[in-house]
């Protein structure tokens, strides 16, 4: 297993590496000076221009700009911004956090909504239950993001006056960013009016969180059905019931975790669309992540960002794909057999 | 009075041309402590048949019967958790490709744990999973398997058939049922392990008085292992009676033409002759002749046979045919 | 006339294009996602000709009427018109040429190279399967908004860039998917027994393979095209799409966020449209993936 494990982690590095090269030949696609889009300083003078050559070895080959490219970003070096000329990573580091939060609290949702209705879809097969969270599922998967996430603004924010429409905490709560997720911060603070500050938190996260879970528990939704089904309909079930199991026990403890490989698969396949419709939701709520700053750098055309925005999201989801490819492998014996059987 | 007793079973289900009668009025009646041979070819129904006695066909098939008695009981008439019951407790099922029966993700010690019956358990809690281990450690070597640790800590990928198939046969007796249907259980078999697989039915039979209902196509396992057979073609059952008798006079043209399909080696066969087969191709299951469904491929056929013959009886020798292969029927 | 000495009745076996066909047609729903498909296509034709106001035109004395079912609108301006003055049924008619017309363009040409790239790597073994494989992991993990954002960045902003670029972030999804039903039909044994009887690479993949995998490219084609619509639409939504005179819904409903409290059909029109039109085209795949998988179970 732990060449497999190696393997993964050279797949990792490979695909980083392939990454870094398409983003490089974006930043060389860019219009404007190669210099000013590498580094963010506008205007350099004599010395921050030779400075900047010298790091990049923008004098030497292609190749050698390529690995001299991924060095700086390696150390931590994406340049400053065109608009403030903050250093991007300080920015990115209080800003990746938001958006992490979020996606996850979304997925999790679409898990916790979309397994069960997924199970009881297969089990009410060709029945209406199955019909209606077949339909269910559909409407949801078509609803435009921004669409929904307008209407609820609408509705919940302005109409009814039930939530807050923007931000993630009410800025009278003084809480020091130490991890950068919200409760995790309010729980490690020390103010006073720590339920308050909780209910506060919640309530931001409830409309932007929702919105965003209802594409993947959609997914979610499909995906355990079809699995489900595969499953009930295979030999050792039909095998199970013969023995005179419950049913319960068949499909909870047979059924149901083989059922589950297939789907964890395809989450980390939804991963960049997850991140995609998350930049949006980020824009409409006003929430500060690093979708909402990539947009407004867009706005502004300001191509460090922009660069290193690719960089950081895209890095993250192949992060995850891997992270989860291998758990995949360690924890399901069939799969590891086949992975040292065949190729 | 006998253990399994089945009048008039049919089998049907809706499809897209109409209803199909996939099984028709079968006739199957197994007595305590008797083995007995399902034969006939693939799609023929016989799974069908025993998967409508335990009950676990999906609901797109309708069971009707005119009786379908274990043991007095009617099976029909039973709620979903009275047939439970009687699954796996006085039934039980074994099926054709073991190693696919057990779930892939769990070890094989864990489902033996999982389906072990704890009726006749009588120790403390603590002693409970010693117990467990003792029981399926007797099974285990019951049916022939020495390394039991190294079968319980395997997946089942990792076991080969025979093993996997003696491990679903110890899951079954733990609950010493009285009558074990086995679907097919030696086809994917290599020969050493099928002969220690009919051994073991054969123990069973004699000193647990376990029925055994054997469903095959392989008539040198039937011949060798069976008190009776029952016959099926095409979802109609052909003929019935004890093994020896039908081997020495099949009566239905069908039975003779299975009999002589079988190469004797022993006898001297012309270079490159034929094969002896009855002509035409099972029918599939949108065009089922109408009457008898030997009709079209046997060589006996007149035109009476489009009404399906009845079910008739000679000296303990059943069998469905207008122009059986007996010169004289004794009345 | 001919026949034949057997008893058994003729069977006519439909091919299994046409019983997909069969099977697609009695599902009710998959059938009125084809027609609401039929009926967005036919306006991208004659949406010139059908619209009774060019989209761009201003009516400064008809600002913000409501759709003519309220007490206040008025036929002329059927669903009403925006703060600019601007017929809302015009410019929903005009955006089904940009949103939908052009994201079915676009998903044909990235479903074109995007299935022949799929299928030069999934043939490939090897090394070289490897590397594709490689970079179009790196190339599926970056989000295709960003990808539409950097190129839209990097060579300006047109309907046609936007177009490209949406393209461009289709083409992995289409080789991802390609690749993978390619490399799935490899592992057959009527592949095996094609080699085995002296089949070249290429009599493998036009005879063996391609009749297979047809059926998973025509689903992923259908997946596709939503895709596009929703990108085409959010990227308009984001004011990063296409500029400023061209009615797209997405603008569209970006420019009646503003106004969504006095004026919410500015928000309602453009979002029922957009999810009518993916509504539709989800349910023919839907249709489809059904009909394919019972066409052959």
């Amino acid at each position: 297993m732990w060449f497999y494990i190696a393997r993964r982690v050279n797949l990792f590095v490979f695909t980083v590496a392939v990454l870094y090269f398409l983003v490089f030949l974006m930043v060389n696609a860019l219009p404007g000076e190669l210099a000013t889009n590498l580094s963010g300083i506008q205007n350099p003078d004599i010395a921050q221009y030779d400075e900047i050559v010298a790091q990049y070895q923008l004098d030497k080959s292609w190749f050698n700009q390529y690995i001299s490219f991924i060095k700086q970003r390696i150390h931590g070096d994406f340049g400053v911004s065109f608009g403030n000329g903050q250093s991007i990573f300080n920015d990115m580091l209080t800003l990746l956090p938001a958006t992490i939060e979020l996606c996850v609290y979304a997925m999790i949702i679409a898990l916790i909504f979309g397994l069960p209705l997924g199970i009881l879809a297969a089990i009410h097969y060709k029945k209406f239950g199955d019909f209606f969270l077949l339909g269910t599922s559909l409407i949801g998967y078509s609803i435009p993001v921004f669409w929904l996430g307008v209407i609820a603004i609408m509705y919940f924010g302005l109409d009814l006056q039930w939530l807050p429409v923007a931000g993630r905490l009410n800025l009278l709560y003084q809480v020091d960013p130490v991890t950068g997720f919200t409760l995790i911060d309010i729980y490690l603070s020390n103010i006073e009016y720590k339920q308050l500050a909780y209910k506060d938190a919640f309530a931001h996260l409830i409309m932007p969180t929702l919105t965003l879970a209802v594409i993947p528990a959609t997914v979610v939704i499909r995906i355990t059905r079809t699995t489900m089904l595969e499953e009930l309909n295979a030999n050792y079930i039909k095998a199970s019931q013969a023995r005179g199991l419950h049913p319960i026990t068949i499909i909870f403890h047979h059924a149901l975790p083989n059922a589950m490989q297939p789907v964890l698969a395809q989450i980390s396949l939804q991963l960049s669309t997850l991140l995609t419709s998350a930049m949006v939701t980020e824009v409409i709520f006003s929430w500060p992540g690093i979708g909402q700053w990539l947009i407004q750098a867009t706005y502004q055309q300001d191509y460090p960002i922009i660069s290193a925005g690719i960089l950081v999201c895209a890095g993250f989801v192949i992060l995850v794909t891997v992270v989860s490819d291998v758990l995949l492998i360690a924890t399901t014996p069939q799969r590891r057999s086949a992975v040292y059987g065949s190729n | 009075m006998p253990l399994l007793d089945i009048r008039n079973l049919s089998i049907e289900f809706d499809s897209p041309h109409g209803r199909i009668r996939a099984v028709d009025r079968v006739n199957l009646s197994i007595n305590p402590g008797e083995i007995l041979g399902l034969v006939g070819e693939s799609g023929s129904g016989k799974s069908l048949v025993a998967k409508a006695i335990m009950g676990i066909l999906n609901d797109r098939w309708t069971v009707s019967a005119d009786r379908l008695r274990y043991n007095g009981v009617d099976l029909l008439s039973l709620s979903a958790k009275e047939r439970r019951k009687l699954m796996g407790r006085e039934i039980a099922m074994v099926f054709q490709e073991p190693s696919s029966s057990l779930d892939p993700n769990d070890t094989v010690g864990h489902q033996f744990h999982e389906s072990l019956p704890m009726d006749e358990c009588d120790v403390s809690f603590f002693k409970r999973r010693k117990w467990r281990d003792e029981q399926i450690k007797g099974l285990l070597h019951k049916v022939g398997i020495r390394d039991h640790k190294r079968v319980l800590k395997s997946y089942p990928h990792e076991l080969s058939e025979g093993i996997c198939q003696k491990v679903m046969i110890a899951m079954t007796i733990a609950y010493k049922p009285r009558l074990l249907i086995a679907d097919e259980p030696t086809t994917v078999i290599e020969a050493g392990a099928q002969d220690q697989i009919f051994k073991l039915f054969k123990k069973l039979n004699q000193l647990n008085e376990v029925s055994i209902l054997l469903i095959t196509h392989d008539l040198e396992h039937v011949a060798n292992w069976t008190e009776t057979i029952t016959v099926m073609y095409c979802g109609q059952t052909v003929e019935a009676g004890y093994t020896k008798d039908i081997f020495k006079q099949p009566f239905h043209p069908y039975t003779m033409a299975l009999l002589q399909s079988m190469p004797h080696f022993d006898d001297l066969l012309n270079h490159k002759s034929q094969l002896t087969t009855l002509s035409g191709c099972v029918p599939s299951l949108q065009h089922l002749p109408i009457g008898c469904r030997l009709g079209p491929r046997c060589p006996r056929a007149h035109r009476r046979c489009v009404e399906t013959p009845s079910m008739e009886k000679v000296r303990g020798h059943y069998f469905s045919c207008h122009f059986p292969l007996i010169e004289h029927i004794e009345s | 006339m001919a026949r034949t000495n057997s008893i058994y009745q003729e069977e006519v076996i439909p091919t299994p294009l046409r019983h997909i066909w069969m099977n697609f047609i009695s599902y009710p729903l998959a059938m009125l996602g084809l027609w609401v498909f039929i009926g967005f296509l036919i306006i991208t034709l004659i949406a010139p000709f059908a619209a009774p106001y060019p989209p761009e035109l201003q009516h400064p004395n008809a600002l913000l009427y409501p759709p003519s079912w309220h007490e206040d609108g008025q036929v002329s301006y059927f669903l009403g018109t925006d703060d600019l003055g601007r017929d809302i049924l015009s410019n929903l008619l005009h955006g089904v040429r940009t949103t939908f017309g052009s994201s079915l363009i676009v998903t044909i040409f990235a479903a074109f190279i995007g299935i022949f790239l799929g299928i030069l790597s999934g043939m490939s073994r090897g090394l070289k399967s490897s590397i594709l494989n490689h970079i179009l992991d790196a190339t599926l993990a970056i989000p295709s908004l960003l990808l539409a954002i950097v190129l839209v960045a990097i060579s300006g902003q047109t309907l046609a860039n936007v177009m490209i670029a949406v393209g461009i972030a289709l083409v992995p999804q289409f080789m991802r998917a390609t690749h993978t039903a390619v490399h799935h039909e490899l592992t057959r044994e009527y592949v095996v027994a094609a080699k085995l009887d002296g089949a070249n690479q290429f009599q493998i993949f036009y005879n063996v393979i391609l009749p297979n995998i047809l059926n998973a490219l025509i689903v992923q084609f259908t997946l596709a095209i939503s895709i596009a619509i929703i990108d085409i639409a959010t990227l308009g939504f984001l004011r990063i799409g296409a500029p400023a005179p061209t009615s797209e819904w997405g603008t569209m409903l970006a420019d009646g966020v503003d106004l969504i409290f006095i004026a919410p059909w500015n928000v309602t029109f453009p979002g029922m449209a957009i999810f009518a039109s993916v509504l539709a085209v989800n349910l023919i795949g839907y249709g489809l993936q059904r009909a394919v998988k019972e066409g052959f179970g």
